[in-house]
């Protein structure tokens, strides 16, 4: 097939991809070949070699996203995905249009590919268990926090994904001043990453402590201080 | 063109070396990379020796390869300009390993960070890149850095990789550092390769260049330099091998540069006219354009910094205002640099010391040498390589500003510029040598790691870990970050929020909110910083009130130990960089007992109060 209608319809779909908001994991792999044509249009596969076919491919991108960018700034509407989208399409139908016409890049399929190709490989998956690992080892703390203030007290909020508290909780309401406990709600069990909301009836006036208390324990985990007012 | 250069007469070998085995030993070098940081993040200490076994099993072998001669090989060393490349490895080969070193070493930070940017400049980038991403256009203000909005090249790029690909933020961040990479590897080499005449100078340049002191940290996060850098490079490779004599190519990306970093966009124009200055007299071979391309550049640089100018006036000045001080008291006879220690008190370990040592000493050693074997280029006139040599004379600047804290921040960042100067001069002084392959690799080892040691600080700041007071990416946890979140999900945009250093960071990047910093606030940290730091004090309010605060989050885990960086909060808070002791533990909780303030979230480190009553 002609190669310059491979191409054309690469940054069309790119386009297309873009514009009509696809999800992520179609227009991903789209995008990404829609940018790689439109490098190797820059690169104008004249005559030369494939280190500065590289280089000039991978620095068009990068000075076109910059000086574009500053283009489209400029516009009403701004940096937004459907103007990036007719931008690159613009750049890239100018390269296919007025560009150099020489060789188009080749990869050819050879043995000399699979040690590369397995080694990106390998990285890739170790990126994506890194990537796991840590989004896991990430997951936030217990907290407590207001909500709301309603005419009736106020609405709390507790959770929080690593929780070393995995017994049963209850929120106690306490005078500030005299630390007088004046409310404690049923005993629960933290919901992890969901929220769970609690109504807690603080008076219109004085000062109150909101304390989170593991069932059995004296010492509040978790405390808000709040305002009765 | 650079006309007072030889041409390369690109020679590939009959019988080309093989990389693959260096592919797959820098692949086990990354993978190893993912066992440190796996290890780091749940033992929550560094696995030191693990962690330089794995960065020399990506260095190493390149080093190796490039350095090494092949078996057998006997031709007689290669004169400038006799196209470069020994037996055993091709011109293209000896370019991809330039590039597999410089996407290899990257690649290993991003393995150990995969899932967002955790390092102070990185944060400060990210929230310039949140506040395009929601106004969709440039220049509002972001408070932690004044200056960035008005350099926004990398944001521009990793916008619009993230529009179009769909890609994360930080993903698409991750695209445009490897695109930079190549780029500044690949421009590096022919830059080389194009004064020198010859591939091998060239790669040996790529291989110094690697063990240059920010190469592996600094120039490998998202932040402007790194992206600048490399456009600064394009722009001399494009002037050099511009067709039919038109220099837009080059003056396109040298527009790109200048509006992407002010320190290195004002180097390039200073390499650019100094290139000039230099082909000027009868000597030396012209350079057709250079002139215009010097005088394009200048005026694309100035009225960058025009449009800049009120917010990088005041930033630079003070840059230049604490290097000129800091140079006086050098002359007293006083430093307020404690080698090799940061301001808790952690120390590098003795072996690092002496590598560091050994590293300036060895480049130090081989330089005079060097430049005495240069002289057979004198007769070539070429400026570009007097250019060259004069970058890579200045070397020992970089670790004379080590004296002082202010210095050696100018001194390492001009790393990326010096190095390619010296990596032309020990290349240009290597190649044509018999050097034992063992005693040369190792060498080239003990420059990387000495090199790598001297720019990326102490132990902490190079890995995951568990949570350290004040400490770039140690101090970024589950904690912060959660407490971001919920000022994201639970507030208002764009409320005023006093903090720590870090907190202040995640506060904006994260929770959208606007961090008052004295950059571009004006906040006056000798009488604020005690809303946060110091116990209960009568004027608390009043200052709250006129700061206009809405919010305080106070880590109570600030009360454990000395800032790692030096300040709790920035530079200006009582006893910057010279703290003895930690804010009292009645600091951070001074304000429960305060009417009108509200403690509104706890998760245990952090406390969030709503002073929003006391203005």
């Amino acid at each position: 097939m002609n190669p310059g209608i491979v191409r054309l319809g690469v940054l069309g779909a790119a386009f297309l991809a873009a514009v009509l908001g696809l999800p992520a994991p179609v227009l991903a792999p789209l995008g990404c070949l829609g940018l790689l044509v439109t490098a190797d249009l820059a690169a104008g596969a004249s005559r030369r070699d494939g280190i500065d076919r590289l280089l000039v491919g991978a620095g068009f991108l990068l000075c076109a996203a910059v000086l574009g960018g500053l283009g489209l700034a400029l516009l009403p509407g701004g940096l937004t995905r459907r103007g990036w989208a007719c931008y690159w399409l613009a750049v890239g139908l100018a390269l296919l249009v007025f560009g150099h016409r020489g060789t188009p890049a080749r990869i050819r399929p050879t043995r000399r590919w699979i040690a590369p190709g397995v080694a990106a490989a390998l990285v890739l998956v170790a990126f994506g268990l890194s990537a796991l690992d840590s989004r896991r080892h990430g997951s936030g703390p217990l907290a407590l926090w207001l909500v709301e203030r309603g005419s009736a007290g106020v609405t709390v909020g507790v959770g929080g994904g690593d929780t070393d508290h995995g017994e049963r909780l209850r929120i106690l309401l306490a005078d500030q001043s005299s630390g007088t406990t004046t409310w404690a709600s049923a005993p629960f069990s933290p919901a992890g990453r969901t929220a769970r909301l609690m109504a807690v009836p603080v008076p219109g006036h004085g000062r109150w402590r909101v304390e989170l208390v593991p069932l059995g324990a004296a010492e509040p985990v978790r405390e808000l201080v709040l305002d009765g007012s | 063109m650079i006309t007072d250069t030889l041409p390369a007469r690109h020679r590939v070998e009959a019988r080309p070396a093989r990389v693959t085995p260096v592919v797959l030993a820098v692949t086990a070098g990354l993978l190893l990379q993912a066992w440190v940081g796996y290890r780091a993040r749940h033992g929550g200490t560094a696995p030191g020796a693990l962690f330089w076994a794995s960065l020399l099993l990506l260095y190493l072998p390149v080093a190796w390869r490039v350095l090494a001669r092949a078996p057998g090989a006997c031709s007689p060393p290669p004169e400038p300009g006799s196209g470069g490349a020994r037996p055993g490895l091709s011109r293209r080969g000896q370019a991809g390993l330039a590039l597999l070193l410089g996407e290899g070493l990257l690649a290993s930070r991003v393995l150990l960070y995969p899932n967002g940017f955790v390092y102070h400049d990185e944060i400060i980038h990210r929230n310039t890149l949140r506040l395009i991403e929601q106004s969709h256009h440039l220049f509002t203000p972001n408070s932690l850095l004044p200056a960035s909005p008005y350099y926004p090249g990398l944001e521009l790029a990793t916008d619009a990789v993230h529009q179009i690909t769909g890609l994360s933020a930080h993903l698409s961040g991750v695209v445009v550092l490897l695109l930079a990479r190549a780029v500044m590897m690949l421009a590096l080499f022919r830059i080389v390769e194009l004064v020198s005449g010859s591939a091998r100078v060239a790669s040996v340049a790529a291989l110094v260049y690697a063990a240059n002191p920010q190469f592996l940290m600094f120039n490998s996060q998202f932040s402007y330099q790194s992206l600048a850098l490399p456009l600064a490079l394009l722009t001399g490779y494009l002037f050099a091998t511009r067709a039919s004599g038109s220099i837009v190519p080059a003056v396109a990306a040298g527009a790109a540069t200048a509006v992407t970093h002010h320190l290195t966009s004002i180097a390039m124009l200073a390499v650019l006219a100094g290139w000039w200055v230099v082909s000027r007299p009868r000597w030396c071979a012209r350079v057709p354009g250079l002139g215009p391309l010097s005088l394009v550049t200048l005026a694309m640089v100035a009225g960058w910094t025009a449009v800049a100018g009120p917010r990088i006036l005041p930033y630079l000045g003070e840059l230049g205002t604490r290097t000129v001080s800091a140079l006086r008291a050098l002359t007293r006879g006083g430093s307020d640099h404690t080698l090799f220690s940061d301001a808790a008190g952690t120390s590098a370990s003795l072996w690092e010391r002496a590598i560091s040592v050994a590293s300036v000493l060895l480049i130090c050693l081989c330089l005079p040498a060097a430049v005495l074997s240069l002289r057979r280029w004198f007769p070539r006139r070429s400026a570009a390589a007097v250019v060259l040599v004069a970058a890579g004379l200045a070397y020992p600047l970089i670790p004379a500003g080590h004296l002082t804290i202010a210095t050696s921040e100018v001194a390492e960042r001009s790393a990326g510029f010096l190095f390619v100067g010296l990596g032309f001069v020990l290349g240009a002084w290597y190649a044509p040598r018999r050097l034992p392959p063992l005693v040369a690799t190792a060498a080239a080892g003990v420059v990387f790691v000495g090199g790598t040691v001297l720019g990326s600080g102490p132990d902490w700041l190079r890995m995951p870990g568990g949570y350290l007071v004040e400490a770039e990416n140690r101090s970024v946890d589950a904690d912060n970050v959660a407490a971001a979140q919920w000022l994201r999900d639970h507030l208002p945009p764009d409320g005023r929020v006093f903090t720590d250093r870090v907190n202040g960071l995640l506060a904006a990047a994260i929770g959208r909110q606007h961090t008052l910093t004295n950059l571009a606030d004006g906040v006056d940290l000798a009488e604020t910083a005690g809303v946060l730091l110091d116990g209960p004090r009568a004027k608390d309010v009043r200052v709250v009130a006129a700061n206009r605060i809405d919010y305080l989050i106070a880590d109570r885990r600030l009360a454990t130990s000395l800032p790692h960086v030096g300040v709790y909060i920035d530079d200006g808070e009582p006893d910057a960089a010279h703290h003895d002791e930690p804010p009292p533990p009645a600091a951070l909780t001074k304000f429960d007992a305060v009417s009108g303030a509200q403690r509104i979230y706890d998760n245990g480190s952090d406390r969030i109060y709503d002073l929003r009553k006391l203005r």
